[in-house]
């Protein structure tokens, strides 16, 4: 009875103090994975914990539980219209440059550990994929909004390429354990069925799990459980039965998160919290489970590592793969930066030990290291890259919360709440012939909350600074209104015109009116295209809201986008003067 | 002196314009440049228009720089008009304009002549200058405002926030 309390004391106050160190990391700027992973080795056997702890199978265990539900969870907040910039994109990253940076890492790792090729790929394939915890918790937490053709590519990427990594894990081991059994067409055919079996059973149980939620009446805290529970029974499935369980589960979040329905916003409520435990879960283990003076002894084959890894390997597979899709330059450096490696490594890292591959405790040590650092290095500098790198674009108005009530099985009504800035368009007005004005009769304003009171409204009402406003509006026109409650951008005439320009210009205008108010030649074929076919023709790429595109001595840029992808409204950016001190 | 004051006549300067549309607006600007500059009205007219259909040359905050390019003009010259009452402009802000800069400039139109938008554009961002736009008593005081107007109190503000 004893050690059942004293375990639950221990866990329970493991977790606590990591809730509590949460806090500290936003203001540390340390990505709060490492504040787990540290946590963990805190209490570890050379920490003040001390506790000794080597059992590699419950560190696998937990690692596999918790990447299938965080994995789940990022799949139901990826929205399926990214795919549209970034399905391609992210799939060659997930398959090529997956083996090319296991390709050229091996060789470096050859080279520099003096091992067998094999053994020294076996390692590069096991940092070879970037981790999708720490990528949808790094860039979440950010605090800048990237641009959505960066971000899509690097969410999509992160939680489509471990199957890959898997299988190039499984090969190398099989090569170094039975070299004769090993051959090329045996592993495309293992490529295949993880593949396949995955995607498959993925998109499947994901659809059954969809229409059974739509069914189902059920106590609102269950659905979540429903989800969690079936996303797990879709990632074991899969396993046994040779598919990938990894890219199961991810796909089958996709195809929940997608389907809205009653409790879709309820169920990512009660989801933030496990995808939180599941990652503090994880990285508390694995910190456990390394031995700390273990990762200085090979601290420089690390660094090593991890610094051909950061700025040869990644870079140039990354390179390489999206050459077909013209991102820009700048683009493709930031998506080299952020191949954030997390746990997805270190429990690869286990599966050598398991197996009983000779060294394979010089293969976890360094990966951990690995990804000790590009967690401290790349982790922390996912905010400042983008600044620098110029992928960040201005924040989106949106209300301060929402809320989704539901009018029986399949009609939504959503509640945004919207607060009145100084110098907002809504200040002094009426909140009844405001909305009437912003969005016809579309919207209505349900409540009206100053001070903390309802307030009661009349004819004489009118909205002050600082009054919470509850509307009831359709989805599309959320970010409008907004607009309407946003205050006076500092010395910008409209919002964000410095990054957007001065002017607001219309997509479907004809390319030529624009060169002809301005004097500047297009190419003849050019004059009669609507701005935007004009736009994305020069631009060879699927427009995301942000890019831009210089023309003549102006910078047009995408203002607005519908989820269909057509852009609804672009910036014009005129020349400045250059300004002398 | 400012870039802008420079091609900005007193005369140019006119508060209190009694106009019910845009389109009285731009008639209004015709008809100043043509008695001023000589420039025929409907000339203005159609340049503006023009240049209209592309997307609304509102800024925000009520204000709009109508411009366009004027065969055979030989410098660029603008005016400056505050209305009795603001109207709709289908600005970006749905905010109806009050204060409208009209600037035309040379066909074959150089870089300058383009700088001198964004310089309008950051002029009218200064929420200071707005204000005492709005408050001028006439249009004298108003013509100073704008010989006046320097960009480092913008610039200080803005490097700060």
């Amino acid at each position: 009875m004893t050690s059942i309390n004293a375990f639950l004391l221990l866990g329970g106050l493991l977790l606590f103090v990591s809730v509590l160190a949460s806090t500290l990391s936003a203001r540390l700027g340390l990505p709060l994975l490492l504040l787990f992973l540290f946590v963990g080795m805190l209490a570890g056997e050379e920490g003040v914990g001390g506790i000794v702890f080597h059992d590699f199978s419950t560190g696998m265990f937990v690692g596999q539980l918790a990447l299938a539900v965080i994995l789940l969870d990022g799949g139901l907040r990826t929205r399926i219209e990214t795919f549209r910039v970034a399905l391609w994109p992210a799939a060659v990253l997930a398959t090529w440059g997956v083996v090319g940076t296991t390709l050229l890492l091996g060789l470096f790792a050859t080279w520099l550990l003096d091992v067998h090729w094999s053994l020294a790929l076996l390692l590069a394939a096991i940092v070879g994929s970037t981790d999708a915890a720490a990528v949808f918790s790094l860039l979440r937490n950010s605090g800048v909004r990237l641009n959505d053709r960066v971000k899509s590519t690097l969410e999509i990427e992160s939680g489509a390429n471990d199957p890959m990594a898997i299988l190039l894990v499984t090969v190398m081991v099989e090569v170094l354990l039975q070299p004769d059994n090993a051959s090329l067409p045996r592993f495309a055919l293992l490529l295949i069925t993880q593949m396949g079996l995955g995607a498959l059973a993925g998109v499947a149980g994901g659809w059954v799990l969809a229409r059974l939620l739509a069914r189902l009446r059920l106590a609102e805290g269950l659905y979540a459980l429903l989800i969690v529970s079936g996303g797990l029974m879709v990632f074991a499935a899969t396993n046994a039965l040779g598919g990938s369980g990894f890219l199961a589960v991810y796909l089958a979040g996709l195809v929940v998160g997608n389907k809205r329905c009653h409790a879709t916003e309820h169920v990512l409520r009660v989801m933030d919290g496990l995808a939180w435990l599941a990652q503090a879960g994880m990285f508390l283990i694995l910190g456990l489970l390394v031995t700390p003076s273990h990762l200085l002894e090979h601290a420089w084959y690390a660094l090593a590592m991890a610094c051909f890894l950061m700025l040869v390997a990644r870079p140039l597979a990354v390179w390489l793969g999206l050459l077909p899709f013209h991102f820009a330059r700048n683009e493709v450096l930031y998506i080299s930066w952020v191949g954030l490696r997390g746990a997805v490594p270190i429990v690869l890292a286990i599966y050598p030990l398991m197996m009983g591959v000779p060294n394979s405790l010089l293969l976890f040590d360094v990966a951990f290291a690995v990804v000790i650092v590009s967690l401290l290095v790349q982790g922390a500098t996912v905010p400042t890259a983008a600044r620098w790198l110029g992928v960040v674009v201005p924040p989106r108005d949106e209300p301060v919360d929402r809320m989704e009530v539901w009018v029986g099985h399949s009609a939504a009504l959503d509640l945004m709440e919207y607060r009145v800035a100084a110098g907002a368009r809504a200040e002094g007005r009426h909140p009844d012939e405001l909305v009437a004005d912003e969005a016809g009769d579309k919207a209505r304003c349900v409540a009206v909350v100053r001070h903390g009171n309802l307030l009661r409204t009349s004819a004489a009402t009118r909205l002050e600074v600082g009054d919470s406003v509850w509307l009831a509006a359709p989805d599309e026109l959320a970010e409008p209104l907004a607009r309407a409650f946003a205050g006076g951008a500092g010395n910008e005439l409209i919002a964000h015109a410095g990054f957007f320009g001065e002017f607001v210009v219309d997509p479907q205008c004809p390319a030529g009116e624009l060169a002809a108010a301005y004097g500047f030649e297009l190419d003849p074929d050019e004059n009669a295209l609507a701005l935007a076919t004009m736009f994305r023709r020069r631009l060879g790429r699927p427009p995301v809201e942000g890019d831009k595109l210089s023309i003549g001595s102006f910078v047009l840029t995408v203002r607005a986008m519908d989820h269909a992808g057509h852009i609804t409204q672009m910036g014009l950016k005129c020349p400045t003067l250059p300004r002398l001190l | 002196m400012s870039l802008i004051a420079q091609l900005l006549p007193p005369a140019n300067v006119v508060i209190d314009l009694d106009a019910s549309s845009k389109k009285r607006v731009f008639e209004q600007a015709g008809l100043l440049f043509e008695n001023q500059q000589n420039i025929a009205r409907s000339v203005v007219f159609d340049s503006l228009f023009s240049r209209e259909r592309l997307g609304s040359t509102g800024l925000g905050q009520g204000i709009a720089i109508p411009h366009g390019r004027i065969k055979g003009l030989a410098e660029a010259t603008g005016a400056f008009f505050r209305l009795a009452t603001p109207v709709q402009f289908d600005a970006p802000d749905n905010r109806p304009v009050d204060m409208l800069f009209v600037l035309l400039v040379p066909e074959q139109a150089n870089e300058t002549h383009l700088q001198l938008l964004s310089e309008l554009a950051q002029m009218f961002s200064d929420r200071n200058f707005r204000d005492t736009l709005h408050q001028a008593p006439d249009a004298a005081s108003i013509h100073a405002l704008f010989a006046n107007w320097g960009p480092h109190a913008a610039d200080e503000r803005s490097a700060t926030a």
